[in-house]
């Protein structure tokens, strides 16, 4: 078993931009890393910070919170409340040792699907360079599993 | 060490600072009533009760234990097993077994920074030859030994099961009264005990409910430290930009520090239902941050948002102060694991 | 491998193959496998066509059958087939919200070709969803009454499309707009493309359409203040702005026959003008008219102390109105003719004029009205009162004070020491600067009114105030300042050092002085000046004005230094008197040279005396003339320490009660307007007393304040102000009046020059026109609030600002024209009766260049296409071949965009009427000729594209095709109506496809150019189609709108407030009495920005809540999470 190490992303993306951006990446066949795997939120407005220290405890090496561009949201401003919230519990991770690679905020509109494409692969690379989060196993070394996606050489 | 028919009560110490112990003999003359209804076979602070007395107890001998203090080395831990093993009902008794407190503050440092700033790199210790403290050292006269220092400060519930928690920094004594009445009562008269894992001692709501500050509508220009502002007697702090973790802290000590012009420090832990006390906090205040609107570039978006953010020195020891050992995450990356 | 560990719900599994969309990548067999794993899965099935009514029916039955309690399909996107899926669950006999999908196509299969990692990603989504489904909800659409009456906002042809259509349909609708007239741009064009109908003919019969429809409410001139509520139930305020007139208006014009003010019509962008009460165009509908009126004044009202109506009479001279002039400058100002010549003229600092050029001439201007009348008469009281007032001082201040006062009825008596009237007007101005006569015949006017003097009678000594109390029911003290201050050197008391001010008042009163040859005057304020130039009329050889500071801290009025120097006398700046020498008889003066140090309290630099510079200059006089003081004398009123009258700041009211006092003698020496308005102020106070009014309330805009009025000052012609003619030097040896006072068509050309900056100029000529008395000045902007179930938001395009493109020239180059300007060129009935003519409207062009995608198709300004602008371009050069047959015309294109009916042909029709269509972006138009033939001409620099060849094209006139832009306010408008929009400003629609005129705010429309630029056919259509989704509202009674909505769980709300304002619905309300907040349902468009905020999990966000989430994400990383452990779950 080559543990090639790949990996897992998770994806907040809010019902009206970004989940159809993804959508339409999708649509239009654009090729991108299959490492986000998304939860559909209505705003990144309901992105709790809770759900993002859930996603690293239970094993995700990054996550990706996406919302409509400022002044475009369809809720008017809750974008603008997820950035409030996202620089407070960025500065707050970055006690905890976390790198900011690991949280990231887009703004993608339903029209950008290459963008959000373009992110998601970035995001994979820089992912990649960090090496594994496995918060569990690598900082409280308590049922810690193998990592996933193997893939034979 | 008497058999008569009563209730036998016992009362330990992980790491703690004592103020547990002191909130006990703090119900006033209801101490008398505890002493009158209880046995107490096992409380350092007060009686003389060694370990090998409680090895010599049957299971289950002990009626009521109340556990303070957080699980910091291995000799927290042995006993937190044994008492479990000697207990009827394990209360975590306190902030630190409930939630870890202020001595899990170290989990957002290592073991090794932690043993550096304490018997290295301190003003007040003289330390020429770096001796550290070893888990065990020959000597002519044999081995001695210590316990094991922990990497992670954890809560009693992670290291065994727990039937109650009584939050507090420390619990208020009405509330350690009240508990103890409701335990004695199912004990003794077969009344009705809080389902197992509840919360006792305290509200459900957040600490607001009990505040008597006034509470508008919030949109916070900035935060301030205590030291930086004379609040209004009457305005919600948190309005006024101290932090105040009321809104998301339990209610039960009747919002003691509120009351005299102190920011709440949240050491009830989280209202009902809340997973990561921090976490929530972080949420509440930066939504009602009052910088950035929709009509600005991001850059100047984000730089608006960053300049009063950046008037919070230090969230994590802010929103965690009592909740690290049990907020989602327990410790901060970096340092091996260990445990 | 999967999270929960004992089944609590029978969840069927549904996976798609969508033909080879999904199967082709993923391995569906391996993974529908898979999914039985979970506890939780009763049945897990794959299949070809989910949507198919095979893969539907497949669901219902295993509801029926298997007694499913929850399904999840893993297809497509939700926003595919989410709708069809709840319905087949719904048919099943389930909650259709027990239902969740997973998306392995758009973001799985479509995404990555990596067969292992796209199968590995499957299972983790639909785990996902399986542990979410779980926890889900039945939930129940929510019923929503409909209001049937409609909001249209904007009444242009879009909105005017959708405010009949509904209307017909038997709806009540409100039709806004923020203009006096409906029409909106469509009425500004003169023919439409590619038909070449007339705007104006297939447009105005709706409009009229809407004034008479009695379903339509149509509201002009108002804009919407807020909206508040929910589909259905929206509560709207309009603020209908003030036009003064009100419904009786006829519409026939007398009004603006009248008018004197002449601004630059919006309707006519620029190239035409109006009047400041006006139908913006003849066939404005509703048929009206406006008086368009700042609510502050004009600056040169509000800087003048008396607020003396400037602009009014300013306005009435510009249309030769000259007796109008007149009645309007007497009903402010007693000394009118003074004040044209001898005033201060604070008014022309704050001139707007001043900001082009220079200001108005303003205080000549009201001289030559004056003069040019002649005579005149002053208001006279309506009817009498019995009080009586006496008034202390004959100056300035004191007759204002009496002329408002008589104005009011009151019985008037003036006194003075002196033995004429006039104070400082007589004795402290020279003649040569106001003629006796002049003066004689102005106080002649104020004793007509019935206003008694009585002269040469000192206060303290011939008649004391307590008797004047006695006397009077209020008096007023403005006794002025006529005492000189006293420089303080030595020898300053010697013969031959004189007073200023005594000098000139015994020139005045004709007592004898004796002046020798050699002059120096010692100041430099006007009064040194007026000294200096009366002691050269009196036969001085040589005289010199010392002042200690330069020429720029000089108070004197820069004309009259001019004036001085010009005369012969001569200023030595920047010196200072140390002593004067002689035995009892002045011989010399000695002077010092000064510098200038740090500013000081009066803003002006501290002059410091340079050691070792003094100089002496035989002289034979001094004149000293550094300013005076009050002399109050005996009068027990209370003083300050500079001798003045101590007041209340607002009334003037004295320590005794029936006494007021003001101008100089209150605050020292001031200009004659400043004593005047005192003179008012004390006037009111004491007509306040008498009436037992108020004493302040409402006085704020008493004495001179400064205007917030803003006029566009971009693209005004330069006009230097007029220069007033005086008489030559050789005839100024005596005290003729040096100024002669304007022609007449100076003075017309003068009153030119003004701005208009408060348009309206308050002459109030249309009110004495209308015979229906329509005109009402007191009328006040009044907020209207509506209830309707809908709105439709049309508000339409704002044209491209061409001046942000400088090297294009607008603005600066005359005969470059905007697309608008043309249209309005090119009508009829516009401002140059469709002659197509250069700026000096007359001469015809010859050659013409229409440019395309100005400000469009840019990166430095619009990316996008505007749409039209290639289709008019071709109109234009249509109508300027039909009017101007001999024209060549030049079409500059980047691309020719002609999509549409009829379109291409109506290209290719011009092509063949010889147009020149050029390729290529214009770079440059410039009046810089580089050959000879070259002069005179347009040159437009462009590469055309299709030779390859950089080309310089000649020509007389230039239109530039400027693109559609959001209108400048859309954000706020979006914000207003929360329906977001993009970043360039046009509203965001639901759906780019499928729900081109809905919003997100439910109940709320938007059609036409305000989504996006837009031709007129595509603007109806959307206006119609917008119509159409409101009337099926109506139809449909109520509505059901999706549950997903937050709700506060009461018991576990501690009443913090957090979530208090995020609702950008305002949906979450505090209920004061249970100290707990509540989230109205059918406000909350279920963001969950709240819930996510709620620091105390007291709020949830149905089909969104915590567990939801967290289950859906905890399942979705089955492969790299640890095992549960129960501290964390």
């Amino acid at each position: 078993m080559s543990d090639h190490y790949e990996p897992v992303i998770v994806g907040f993306l809010c019902n009206w931009c970004s989940y159809r951006a993804a959508d339409l990446a999708g649509t239009s066949r654009i090729k991108y890393a299959p490492n986000m795997r998304a939860i559909r939120v209505m705003c990144s407005g309901r992105v709790d910070p809770q759900f993002v220290l859930t996603a690293f405890i239970n094993g995700a090496d990054g996550v990706l919170i996406a919302g409509c561009h400022p002044g475009e949201c369809h809720y008017v401003n809750g974008n603008i409340k997820t950035m409030r919230r996202f620089l407070l519990l960025k500065k707050t991770l970055t006690q905890w040792g976390i790198e900011d690679e690991r949280v990231q905020l887009l703004w993608a509109s339903a029209s950008e699907g290459i963008h959000l494409a373009e992110k998601v692969n970035a995001m994979t690379e820089e992912l990649r360079a960090l090496g594994p989060l496995r918060w569990h196993e690598k900082v409280l070394g308590e049922n810690g599993k193998v990592p996933v996606a193997v893939k034979e050489a | 060490m008497t058999e008569s028919g009563k209730p036998k009560l016992a009362m330990y110490w992980g790491a703690s600072c004592g103020g547990c112990e002191i909130s006990v003999i703090n119900i006033h003359e209801h101490i008398l009533v505890v002493d009158e209804i209880f046995d107490i076979v096992f409380f350092p602070c007060i009686a003389d009760f060694k370990y090998h007395h409680v090895e010599s107890y049957p299971d289950k001998h002990i009626d009521v234990c109340l556990f303070n203090g957080a699980i910091r080395n291995s000799e927290n831990e042995e006993m937190a097993h044994l008492l479990r093993k000697k207990s009827k009902v394990l209360v975590a008794y306190g902030s630190c077994a409930y939630e870890g407190c202020i001595p899990a503050l170290s989990n957002l440092t290592t073991k090794d920074a932690t043993f550096n700033k304490v018997y290295f790199d301190n003003p007040s210790i003289d330390n020429p030859d770096r001796i550290l403290p070893q888990t065990s050292t020959d000597m002519p006269e044999g081995t001695l030994t210590l316990p094991t220092f922990y990497h992670t400060v954890k809560s009693l519930d992670q290291v065994v099961d727990v039937d109650y928690y009584l939050p507090g920094c420390p619990p208020e004594p009405p509330q350690i009264w009240a508990v103890l009445q409701v335990i004695v009562g199912g004990l003794l008269e077969g009344k009705p005990l809080p389902p197992a894992g509840a919360i006792v001692g305290a509200g459900t709501t957040a600490l607001c409910d009990e505040c008597e500050r006034e509470i508008q509508e919030k949109s916070i220009d900035r935060f301030y430290r205590p030291y930086q502002l004379d609040p209004d007697p009457d305005q919600c702090l948190l309005e006024q930009g101290i932090i105040c973790m009321g809104i998301a802290t339990r209610s039960g000590c009747g919002a003691l520090c509120p009351t005299v012009g102190m920011g709440c420090r949240g050491c009830y832990g989280p209202p009902e239902g809340v997973i990561d006390q921090g976490a929530k906090m972080l949420s509440a205040i930066a939504s009602v941050i009052n910088a950035g609107d929709e009509t600005m570039e991001d850059d100047e978006l984000e730089h608006v948002i960053q300049e009063v953010i950046d008037t919070i020195p230090d969230p994590a020891g802010t929103f965690y102060r009592f909740s690290m050992a049990h907020s989602i995450l327990r410790r901060v990356k970096n340092g091996k694991g260990d445990s | 491998m999967n999270n929960s560990k004992e089944q609590n719900e029978k969840v069927g599994v549904y996976i798609c193959r969508c033909g080879s969309n999904i199967a082709g990548i993923i391995d569906v067999e391996g993974v529908a496998k898979w999914a039985e794993g979970n506890a939780n899965v009763e049945v897990s099935r794959e299949n070809q066509f989910m949507c198919s009514s095979t893969g539907q029916e497949l669901i219902e039955n295993d509801i029926k059958e298997i007694g499913l309690t929850r399904v999840v399909v893993a297809s497509c996107s939700p926003h595919m087939h989410e709708k069809t899926f709840r319905e087949a669950t719904e048919r099943g006999g389930l909650n259709p919200y027990l239902f969740e999908m997973a998306n392995i196509r758009e973001h799985g299969s479509w995404a990555t070709n990596d067969k292992e990692a796209a199968t590995q990603k499957a299972k983790s989504l639909i785990n996902a969803a399986v542990e979410r489904v779980v926890h889900h909800q039945p939930l129940d659409k929510i019923p929503v009454d409909i209001n049937p009456a409609t909001l249209v906002v904007g009444g242009g042809i879009t909105g005017i499309t959708a405010a009949l259509e509904l209307a017909e349909g038997g709806n009540k609708v409100y039709l806004v707009d923020k203009e006096p007239s409906i029409g909106g741009h469509m009425a500004q064009i003169d023919k439409t493309f590619p038909t070449l109908d007339c705007s104006a003919c297939i447009l105005t019969p709706k409009m009229s359409d809407v004034g008479n429809h009695p379903n339509i409410e149509l509201m002009t001139y108002s804009e919407v203040e807020s909206v508040d509520g929910y589909i259905g139930n929206f509560s709207v305020a309009v603020t209908k702005k003030t036009s003064y007139v009100n419904d009786k208006c006829t519409a026939c014009s007398d009004c603006e026959e009248i008018c004197p003010v002449s601004v630059s019509s919006e309707f006519d962008v620029g190239i035409g003008t109006r009047t400041a009460i006006y139908r913006p165009f003849p066939q404005a509908i509703p048929n009206t008219y406006t008086l368009s009126k700042t609510t502050d004044d004009s600056q040169c009202v509000a800087g003048c102390p008396i607020h003396q109506n400037a602009h009014g009479y300013i306005s009435l001279i510009a249309q030769g109105k000259y007796e109008e002039a007149v009645g309007l400058i007497v009903a402010d100002n007693p000394l009118p003719g003074i004040c044209g010549r001898a005033c201060a003229h604070l008014c022309e600092d704050v001139c707007d004029r001043g900001n082009v050029d220079e200001p108005i001439s303003i205080a000549y201007l009201k001289r030559f009205a004056m003069d040019k009348v002649g005579d005149y008469e002053l208001q006279r009281p309506e009817n009498e009162q019995k009080q009586r007032v006496g008034i202390v001082g004959a100056g300035p201040s004191g007759l204002a004070c009496a002329y408002d006062l008589r104005k009011n009825g009151y019985q008037v008596k003036i006194f003075d020491a002196l033995p004429t009237a006039g104070g400082m007007l007589t004795v402290g101005i020279p003649e040569y600067r106001l003629p006796k006569e002049q003066l004689e015949k102005e106080i002649g006017k104020i004793k007509d009114i019935g206003v008694e003097f009585k002269l040469n009678t000192k206060i303290g000594q011939d008649i004391t105030l307590k008797e004047l109390e006695k006397q009077f029911d209020a008096v007023y003290v403005a006794t002025g300042a006529h005492e000189e201050r006293k420089i303080g050197i030595p020898g300053e008391n010697q013969d031959g050092v004189l007073s200023g001010i005594k000098f000139l008042r015994d020139v005045r009163l004709g007592n004898k002085i004796n002046l020798g040859e050699n002059i120096i005057v010692v100041g430099g304020g006007d009064s040194a000046i007026d000294t200096a130039r009366t002691a050269k009329r009196l036969g001085a050889k040589n005289v010199t004005i010392v002042y200690r500071r330069s020429r720029k801290e000089m108070p004197a009025a820069f004309y009259e230094i001019e004036e001085a120097m010009y005369e012969g006398i001569s200023i030595e700046f920047l010196t200072n008197p140390v002593s004067v020498n002689g035995n009892n008889k002045v011989q010399e003066v000695t002077l010092q040279r000064m510098k200038l140090g740090t500013p000081d309290d009066s803003g002006r630099r501290r002059p410091i005396p340079i050691e070792g510079s003094e100089f002496d200059v035989p002289c034979d006089n001094i004149i000293i003339t550094i300013g005076q003081r009050p002399d109050i004398g005996p009068l027990l009123l209370k003083t300050n320490k500079w001798g003045s009258v101590e007041v209340d700041q607002v009334t003037l009211q004295t320590s005794r009660k029936k006494v007021f006092a003001g101008g100089d003698c209150v605050v020292g020496p001031d200009t004659i307007v400043g004593a005047m308005a005192q003179g008012k102020t004390a006037a009111e106070s004491i007509h306040r007393m008498f009436q037992k009014l108020d004493m302040y309330e409402g006085r704020e805009k008493e004495g001179a304040y400064y205007s917030n009025i803003k006029v566009d000052l971009d693209g005004r012609v330069i006009a230097k102000r007029a220069r007033i003619p005086t008489i030559p030097l050789e005839e100024r040896d005596g005290f003729k009046e040096v100024n002669l006072g304007f022609t007449e068509e100076q003075a017309q050309r003068e009153a030119n020059r003004c701005l208009h900056c408060s348009i309206c100029c308050d002459c109030h000529l249309c009110e004495t026109v209308c015979q229906p008395n329509a005109i009402d000045y007191s009328m006040e902007e009044e907020t209207v609030f509506l209830s309707v179930g809908n709105i439709i938001v049309a508000t339409g395009y704002q044209l491209f600002d061409s001046r942000r493109i400088p090297q294009y020239g607008y603005g600066r180059l005359d005969n470059v024209f905007t697309s608008f300007e043309f249209e309005r060129m090119i009508t009829a009935s516009g401002p140059t009766e469709g002659h197509i003519v250069l700026r000096d409207r007359k001469t015809e062009p010859k050659r013409v260049a229409i440019v395309h995608c100005v400000g469009s198709r840019d990166l430095n300004y619009n990316e996008y296409c505007s749409k039209v602008c290639c289709m008019y371009s071709i109109k234009f050069a249509h109508l300027v071949h039909e009017h101007l047959p001999n024209a060549e015309v030049y079409n500059l294109y980047i691309d020719m965009r002609t999509p549409g009916k009829g379109y291409e042909e109506f290209y290719h029709r011009l092509l063949e009427e010889g147009t020149h269509f050029i390729r290529g972006r214009v770079a440059e138009i410039s009046d810089a000729a580089s050959q000879p033939e070259e002069e005179g001409k347009l040159m437009v620099q462009v590469e055309n594209t299709l030779i390859g060849k950089q080309q310089r094209i000649p020509v007389d006139m230039v239109i530039l095709s400027a693109g559609m832009e959001a209108q400048a306010d859309s954000a706020e408008v979006s914000h207003l109506f929360k329906m977001g929009c993009d970043s360039s400003g046009f509203f965001n629609e639901r759906h780019p496809k499928l729900a081109p005129v809905a919003t997100m705010t439910e109940g709320v429309f938007i059609a036409g150019a305000c989504q996006g630029p837009k031709d007129i056919p595509d603007s109806v259509a959307q206006g119609g189609a917008a119509a159409s989704q409101v009337a099926s509202l109506i139809g449909q009674g109520t509505v059901m709108m999706e549950p997903v909505r937050a709700s506060i769980r009461e018991d576990d709300c501690s009443g913090c407030r957090i979530c208090n304002n995020l609702c950008p619905y305002s949906a979450i309300e505090f209920i004061v009495d249970d100290e707990v907040s509540e989230v109205i349902t059918a406000l909350c468009q279920g963001c969950g920005t709240c819930v996510a905020a709620c620091p105390s999990n007291a709020i949830d966000g149905a089909h969104f809540t915590n567990i939801q989430v967290i289950s859906q994400l905890q399942g979705m990383l089955w492969d790299v999470q640890p095992e549960p452990e129960k501290a964390n779950a």
